[in-house]
């Protein structure tokens, strides 16, 4: 799966749990640009990611995770 | 099954109906947890409106009139009280009071039943302890009573006898599901330890679909009725090619296995679900096994309805569910053929069809999970529908040799019971108030402890009628609850009758009966209300016919002077 396509999902990933279909989302977006990415926000945001892509992120990784750019090289780095 | 995404997509839905209401108090983070409720009560067509309580707050809520929760004005209240957050509680006491932790524990939840009771008059949903095993002492604990493990089973245990004597309580099995899926599945410590959550997403509609299943039952959303192919479903092989001997049913091989379902099936029975065959089969071929094959653990007198023949399944069952009288959606259609599944799926959308596994072993084990005969009121008056229904069957044969209904009446030489709610008959009462549609003006549903309360408040007039003829005896069949508005004026809040003993005069009866029983008491006038449902149009115009005078928007009124005796076939006993 190229970098691309991994983003693209995790775009519709945060368009359908901020219920947006026409949400901007770059790689430097974070918590702090959407007013509705909050900590349960951010659980889902992760816990679909996990079922889509088949991986598991840690609880260090759930906490430090801030944008999509790093959530992007993290999934990365596990499917690979 | 669905995904906790499904659910959370769900939950956004807007339902129509009747909306209930839903306060969820838990000891550890429940935003998830309320999200899958939601979501799967919206699948499910339930409009359920849910009030979700901030983390750790249930003495707050519970002791305070004012609370959100009371304010909310929920019909049913949800506790759950995660194992993970209680072991911080069980460490906080000193080692040598553990062996006291269960008994103290329940002690506190009985004290939040007890003041949801004072304060409100909603429903308890009660979820039992799922299990942590802190493994100080391994296997040795079992022998420890100050260890957790031996208190957390020991306050399961106890919690179940307390809700043997509560009848506000409704119990939610949570541990059956941590065992089906296992720990491993059900909990997910990065969830837990991140945001306080301790079921994992994914466990999450699993963990759900017990509750809505009971709001279910208690709406009286119910199954009463399991349809059954024979061929491959209760035995192995065809009966009309392989013959009686060489059909697999009993003790061997796979034989076996239809044995068990069969016995599940008869336990079904005993409780109260109505049994019905329906096979493309020649009827005397089809009904051998059940009297003649020695291994059958079903007989012919467990069968309500038997039909075998060559029409198509969807006919045969509409013909079923109309002899029976009850709803489409309160029937359940067992086959193994993919084909006749599809088919009555397709063509009766109302009706529930399980998609049996391939493989016959796993019947068994796929029924018990669906999880269809949730029910809210056990009764053993139930034990004897089987019989009524087949009374019914001689009844309606016995029928068409008369000249006229009016000969037919008076040859069944009916009589009727009337008495006031009494103790023994609570249950069946709450039970005949859940499952009576189509025969109920205002479609009230009642638990036993409603129905407690009624008999119990002087402020209430309510009977309930049972009726007795010559093939049988039908046990309750109609009840009539009245409310004291003024010194001269009562209301009927609700009258529901079994579908059993329609056309019979019954309802003139139960008329002449509550107006005499009023009259009596010095009332002069009776109002009434009927509310439409989809089910109870056949009641449509009943107080007109009862000589109620319309006061249009479904409210009648009958000066008790006026009233003329309405002419009924069944006589006091």
């Amino acid at each position: 799966m190229t970098r691309n396509e991994i983003k693209q999902k995790v775009i519709e990933i945060c368009r359908d749990i901020f219920d947006d279909a026409d949400l901007v989302i770059t790689e430097e977006t974070g918590a702090s640009d959407i007013d509705k990415w909050d900590s349960l926000a951010q659980l889902n945001i992760l816990g679909d990611i996990e079922d889509e892509f088949n991986v598991h992120f840690s609880l260090d990784e759930t906490m430090s995770l801030k944008t999509i750019g790093e959530l992007i090289i993290t999934i990365e780095n596990k499917i690979i | 099954m669905y995904s906790f995404r499904d659910l959370r997509r769900a939950s956004k839905l807007n339902i129509d109906g009747q909306e209930y209401r839903m306060a969820i108090l838990g000891n550890s983070a429940t935003q998830f947890f309320a999200n899958a409720i939601k979501g799967y009560a919206n699948l499910e067509d339930i409009n359920l409106r849910i009030y979700d309580a901030d983390y750790d707050q249930i003495e707050v809520q519970l002791l305070d009139l004012h609370s959100e929760t009371y304010v909310f004005q929920p019909d049913f209240i949800l506790l759950w009280i995660s194992t993970e957050k209680m072991y911080e509680d069980f460490l906080k006491y000193p080692k040598v009071e553990r062996n006291n932790f269960a008994e103290l524990y329940l002690y506190k939840i009985e004290q939040y039943w007890n003041w949801i009771n004072e304060k409100s008059n909603a429903k308890i949903l009660q979820m039992n302890f799922t299990e942590v095993d802190d493994k100080v002492l391994g296997q040795y604990s079992l022998k420890v009573d100050t260890s957790f493990v031996f208190q957390i089973r020991k306050l399961n245990y106890l919690l179940q006898e307390s809700m043997t004597k509560n009848d506000t309580v409704y119990p939610i099995d949570v541990f059956a599901v941590q065992i089906d899926l296992g720990r491993e599945n059900f909990y997910d410590p990065v969830l837990y330890y991140n945001a306080k959550m301790s079921i994992a997403k994914n466990a999450l509609p699993y963990a759900v679909k017990p509750i809505i299943d009971v709001v279910k039952a208690i709406l009286g959303r119910i199954k009463k009725c399991l349809i059954l192919d024979l061929d491959n479903t209760l035995w192995g092989g065809v009966i009309g090619d392989d013959g009686i001997n060489k059909i697999e049913i009993g003790g061997l091989g796979l034989g076996y296995v239809y044995a068990d379902l069969q016995k599940w099936l008869k336990q079904l029975k005993e409780n109260g679900v109505v049994l019905a065959v329906c096979s493309k089969n020649d009827e005397k071929i089809a009904k051998e096994p059940f009297l003649k094959h020695d291994e059958m653990i079903l007989r012919l007198e467990d069968i309500s309805i038997f039909i075998a023949n060559w029409n198509d399944k969807v006919s045969n069952i509409k013909n079923i569910q109309k002899n029976l009288n009850i709803g489409m959606e309160s029937i359940v259609f067992v086959d193994d053929n993919p084909f006749e599944r599809n088919l009555v799926r397709n063509l009766i959308p109302e009706i529930e069809v399980p998609e049996l596994p391939e493989d016959p072993a796993y019947y068994l084990d796929y029924l018990r999970r669906c999880n269809y005969f949730e029910t809210v009121s056990p009764d053993e008056t139930n034990v004897d529908r089987t019989q009524m229904y087949q009374l019914e069957l001689e009844r309606k044969k016995l029928k068409s040799s008369f000249e006229s209904i009016e000969d037919y009446l008076i040859d069944l030489n009916m009589g009727g019971i009337i008495k006031p709610f009494e103790e023994e008959r609570y249950s069946r009462i709450a039970q005949l108030s859940q499952r009576s549609n189509q025969f109920n003006l205002r479609t009230i549903r009642y638990t036993e402890s409603d129905i407690r309360n009624i008999a119990e408040n002087n402020n209430y007039m309510a009977f309930y009628y049972s009726l007795k003829d010559k093939l049988g005896d039908y046990g309750v069949v109609g009840v009539v609850i009245m409310k004291k508005r003024s010194k001269t004026e009562v209301f009927i809040e609700a009258w529901f009758m079994s579908c059993r003993v329609l056309k019979r005069s019954m309802e003139e009866f139960i008329m002449n009966q509550v107006v005499e029983k009023v009259k009596m008491k010095g009332f002069e006038k009776i109002t009434a209300e009927y509310i439409p449902t989809v089910k109870n149009e056949m009641v449509k115009d009943l107080y007109i016919r009862m000589g109620f005078v319309d006061l249009l928007n479904g409210q009648y009124s009958l000066d008790i002077d006026t009233y003329r005796k309405q002419k009924t076939y069944i006589k006091e006993i």
